[in-house]
């Protein structure tokens, strides 16, 4: 026993004099686990969130959307089966304009506070709850307050219609329906505070119209969201003749619980690359600190062998560096994956303009997490150990050799290959006799580079297919009215507007499509094909002609009806039904979108002549002349493609960030891995330089041929690194393009240089501590060591 | 000093010592030592396991620092050498050869020879030839191309030898260069640098506990007790 416990003693001063490596390592291991364990605790608490938030207000599990339509023409449908409560609504585009004078796309929500109002429940922030006296008073939504500086008591201006309103807030609160605020619904991107919501009383609009509008009906439902995709289209059916349906919006299909469920699974992409290089490195540095601690003590553990110890208690005192490190490992993982949670949630939170979240670890993916964190470090010691046990009495006796010269073995061909001066060729050659260490070092660097490389590769080729998109589109603006246009009016409106050089009037509107059994609700749009301004990704397929037309439908929805190019589809729309064929399948970010020519849409919109908007191309500048457009009365939005790209790349860098950190670290470790693999093989032949030394080789040619050895093995990973990543990248990207839409894999210049480049110009750093300790090495202990091949 | 007077008193040794510390006590390993060698004089210094030859040799050869005391060699004080200086003094003025040989296992034998001229200048044909010429002498002219672990332990130390001699230093220092040979291998090895030494007139200062060496010495000391002392032949 007191022979036990003076091995362990031993190995604990040990320990102690390596402590601050050993904390690195166990840092590591913990970072590993706290990625995979916070990251998706992170995640995963998100969407808890998103239905903490949505229970909290009772979201609608389905709505229907159609024309407005006087509430009195609004059938009751209480007693269907299936229906727990309806509400109804009005959803109406308007043009809000603030006291600064600021414009600003909004939506009216009109409330009928007759009814109980128990869908969508909105929970009141600040000020009081609306007042049926009071119809010019309402609630405005947080991201309004919030990037507006809106307070209760201020007022505003509302343009709906050919109407104004002058209205004032009387309270500011949180609704289910608008966690995440769109820039505009045309295009899949949430925008902190594009669009202004607003609540008020349906008699804000009654008391001009003469009768209450609504368009929007709410449901609550006995079997919850998953019954409203078959629940909606019975209702749709029983509504039919009653109203003109234009959307059946199940809650899986809104835009909150769309674009978090879209963006987190695409971004969890990312979460395994990043999970991969923590624990590679932890791995690999926790394999070379203890294999060269093991052989090290070589001759110590033949000695102790020799003297009786059993293999069994060498093995359990050796392990002990590892004990140590997986213990601090547990104690900071725990920290860290805390650490992680918070501020990946509240990051990711505060970039989509979602409220407050609730954030919890989980106990599983800790308990994960810890599980292969310790499996991966037991990983780590294998091989270090079955050296240990594999070593014999005679290791006591038998002097050790650096990085023993019969490894030379297969590579002796190669290494006489290597020609020119022995500064040259002694680092070059130490590689070749060290080729297991260095092709593991190599190896590891390569795939912590190729990882890191590829997460930019990816980032870039999904913000190249998102610009590229843009830049394929030929308009500049997109202006939306508040009311449908005729022909003439907006001939009439943009006339005397200068510097359009060319303008392309659209319609949109829900419309369902039947294929095979299968109905689903799209929200359709229309294509000029002799303006051609608005750009399709066809993936299949072709577009709407003059001679040819039909329909083009995004890819997830030709999926989700079973449709091919050329099969024949069902139009349901307006009460009325029409056939068509399926033209082609195209890539779009907003999931269930269509697309037909413009006469038809209008035909199956019921738009006669009329139109909802218009994409323009300028001549100039489209700052001023989007300024000059939102003051025209009618319009309630003016989109600038050039700021949408702008709003896409800023989306897409905010989820960089975690990138960015994973490739500074990355960095790090590769020089970390340099680091320790030239520490374990440089060290190991710490008498041949001490040789070179006694032979006349000055500090500077010692120092060389050090480095040489070290950017032998940075600038070989380094050219591997590029395929690896590339390659890897095409992965994420196949993934991307399925969670999303299609992105085309491609490689920027800046991509490689922000990864290679920090590693080439800091390699001598991992170099240097090594030089000194073989600048440091005392001549005459090195010889004494008698550690010669 | 004149040149007359460098060749004459090649080394010299002044009150050289040489203390140990360990966490708890001190050891003399060398104390006040005196002597000195002229030029082309073989002298070995004999010794039991532990006397401070090896350490005698390092401080010699630059390798080492003294406690106290100064180590001359051909009019340089190589004790009042920095860093610099005593890899420039090694790499011009000495010629090791070491118990185990020291070569570099991943360079061929004519390259562990060229490696210490390659220390001192940028190599040329010319170098090539003589490390060839070097390996020659030693009677490996056949195995250039070896590495080290493809040659015998005598083998390796001939190469050790070519090595030490391609410079022609004007000192060569052998530690134990026998001892870990065979008697026969041995006896061959030492004959190789003996008559190199006397050939080029090179001071040789071997460090052995064998006293056979005594008898191809022109002089012998003994080390013990921290003291150099005559020995009879």
């Amino acid at each position: 026993m007191l022979a036990m416990n003076l091995i362990w003693r031993r190995a604990g001063r040990q320990i102690w004099a390596i402590r601050y490596r050993l904390l690195a390592i166990a840092l590591i291991a913990a970072s590993a686990f706290a990625i995979y364990s916070g990251i998706y605790s992170a995640m995963n608490s998100l969407f808890a969130s998103r239905d903490h938030y949505y229970q909290e207000g009772n979201m609608a599990d389905l709505e229907l959307r159609f024309v407005p339509d006087d509430l009195a023409n609004i059938p009751s449908l209480a007693g269907l089966p299936g229906i727990r409560s309806v509400e109804h609504r009005l959803l109406s585009p308007a043009s809000l304009t603030l006291n600064d004078g600021k414009r600003l796309a909004g939506t009216l929500i009109g409330l009928d506070l007759a009814q109980p109002l128990q869908i969508n429940r909105l929970t009141l922030l600040e000020g009081k709850a609306l007042d049926p006296a009071r119809p010019d008073e309402v609630i405005i939504d947080r991201n309004l307050a919030r990037y507006h500086g809106l307070q209760v008591g201020d007022t505003l201006d509302m343009a709906l219609g050919n109407d104004n309103y002058h209205l004032r807030v009387r309270g500011i609160a949180r609704s289910p329906e608008f966690l995440l605020a769109s820039a505009n619904p045309n295009f899949f991107l949430p925008s902190k505070g594009s669009m202004g919501i607003i609540y008020g009383s349906l008699e804000l609009i009654a008391s001009r119209l003469g009768f209450p509008l609504v368009n929007s009906l709410l449901f609550d439902l006995r079997q919850g969201p998953d019954a409203a995709p078959v629940l909606g289209q019975r209702i749709a059916d029983a509504l039919g003749k009653r109203l003109n349906i234009e959307e059946i919006l199940p809650l899986k299909r809104q835009f909150s619980y769309l674009f978090m469920q879209t963006d987190l699974n695409a971004f969890a992409i990312f979460v395994p690359a990043v999970i991969i290089i923590f624990s590679l490195a932890a791995i690999t540095i926790t394999f070379f600190l203890l294999l060269q601690w093991i052989m090290g003590q070589r001759q110590e553990i033949g000695l102790l062998k020799a003297i009786g110890y059993g293999k069994q208690r060498l093995v359990l005192a050796y392990s002990f560096p590892l004990l140590v490190i997986t213990a601090v490992a547990i104690i900071a993982g725990f920290g860290l994956s805390f650490l992680v949670l918070m501020e990946f949630g509240h990051s990711y939170s505060e970039a989509v303009g979602f409220p407050k979240p609730l954030l919890q670890l989980e106990g599983a993916k800790l308990l994960l997490g810890l599980l292969g964190m310790v499996l991966g470090l037991a990983l780590a010691a294998f091989w270090p150990q079955r050296r240990l046990l594999g070593m014999s009495p005679q290791d006591a006796v038998r002097p050790a050799r650096g990085g023993s010269s019969g490894q030379l073995g297969v590579a002796r061909a190669v290494a006489r290959w290597v020609g020119g001066r022995i500064l040259l060729k002694y680092p070059l050659r130490s590689l070749l006799r060290n080729k297991g260490v260095t092709l593991m070092t190599v190896l590891a660097i390569t795939m912590a580079m190729g990882v890191s490389l590829s997460y930019f590769i990816a980032t870039t080729s999904f913000k190249d297919s998102i610009v590229s998109r843009f830049a394929d589109d030929r308009w500049d603006l997109s202006v939306e009215f508040l009311t449908p246009l005729w022909n003439d009016e907006l001939q009439q409106m943009l006339t005397p507007i200068g510097g359009i050089q060319k303008r392309d009037p659209y319609v949109r509107g829900g419309i369902r499509i039947a294929h095979a059994g299968q109905q689903k609700s799209s929200l359709l749009g229309s294509l000029n094909p002799d303006t051609n301004l608005r750009h399709i990704d066809l993936l299949q397929g072709s577009l709407p002609t003059a001679q040819r037309d039909g329909i083009v439908l995004e890819r997830k929805l030709a999926a989700s009806l079973g449709a091919q190019v050329g099969d024949p589809l069902q139009i349901e729309s307006q009460g009325h039904h029409f056939d068509t064929v399926l033209l082609g399948i195209f890539s779009g970010a907003l999931p269930g979108e269509s697309y037909t020519s413009l006469r038809q849409a209008r035909r199956w919109l019921d738009y006669d002549t009329q139109l909802n908007g218009v994409f323009l191309q300028v001549a100039g500048n489209p700052q001023a002349l989007a300024q000059q457009l939102r003051e025209l009365p009618r319009v309630a939005q003016v989109t600038r493609k050039d700021l949408l790209a702008e709003q896409v790349v800023k989306v897409s860098e905010e989820a960089l960030t975690i990138i960015y950190i994973s490739a500074a670290f990355s960095i790090a470790v590769t020089l970390l891995f340099l680091f320790a693999s030239a520490t374990f093989t440089v060290l190991q032949r710490k008498s041949e330089y001490v040789v070179l030394r006694i032979l006349g080789f000055c500090e500077t040619s010692i120092n060389l041929m050090i480095l040489l050895e070290i950017l032998g093995v940075g600038l070989l990973a380094s050219l591997l690194a590029v395929p690896s990543g590339y390659v890897i990248a095409h992965f994420l990207v196949g993934r991307l393009s399925d969670a999303w839409f299609s992105v085309t894999t491609s490689m920027s210049t800046t991509d490689v240089a922000i990864i290679i480049a920090p590693v080439l110009v800091l390699l001598p750093l991992s170099a240097w501590p090594v030089m000194r300790l073989v600048q440091r090495a005392s001549l005459p202990k090195t010889l004494r060591e008698r550690m010669f091949g | 000093m004149t040149a007359a007077q460098d060749e004459k008193d090649f080394i010299q040794v002044r009150e050289l010592s040489k203390l140990f510390h360990s966490a708890d006590s001190e050891e003399h390993i060398l104390s006040d030592l005196n002597f000195t060698a002229q030029r082309g004089e073989i002298i070995t210094v004999l010794g039991v396991s532990g006397t401070g030859k090896s350490t005698l040799l390092n401080m010699l050869g630059g390798i080492d620092r003294p406690t106290a005391g100064s180590v001359v060699i051909g009019g340089k004080d190589v004790t009042r050498l920095d860093d610099a200086g005593l890899t420039a003094f090694r790499r011009d003025t000495i010629g090791f050869v070491f118990q185990f040989y020291n070569l570099i296992p991943s360079l061929t034998a004519q390259e562990n020879v060229l490696s210490a001229l390659e220390a001192q200048r940028r190599l040329t044909r010319q170098d090539e030839a003589e490390a060839q010429q070097a390996l020659n002498s030693v009677g490996l002219s056949a195995k250039a191309d070896k590495f080290p672990e493809q040659l015998s332990g005598g083998e390796q130390q001939r190469v050790a030898i070519a090595r030490a001699i391609i410079k022609h230093p004007p000192l060569i220092l052998a530690d134990e260069p026998t001892g870990n040979l065979d008697p026969q291998t041995g006896e061959q090895v030492m004959k190789v640098l003996v008559e190199h030494a006397r050939r080029t007139a090179a001071t040789l200062l071997i460090v052995s506990h064998n006293p056979a060496f005594c008898a191809i010495s022109d002089r012998s000391l003994s080390l013990a007790d921290g003291r150099l002392t005559p020995r009879d032949t």
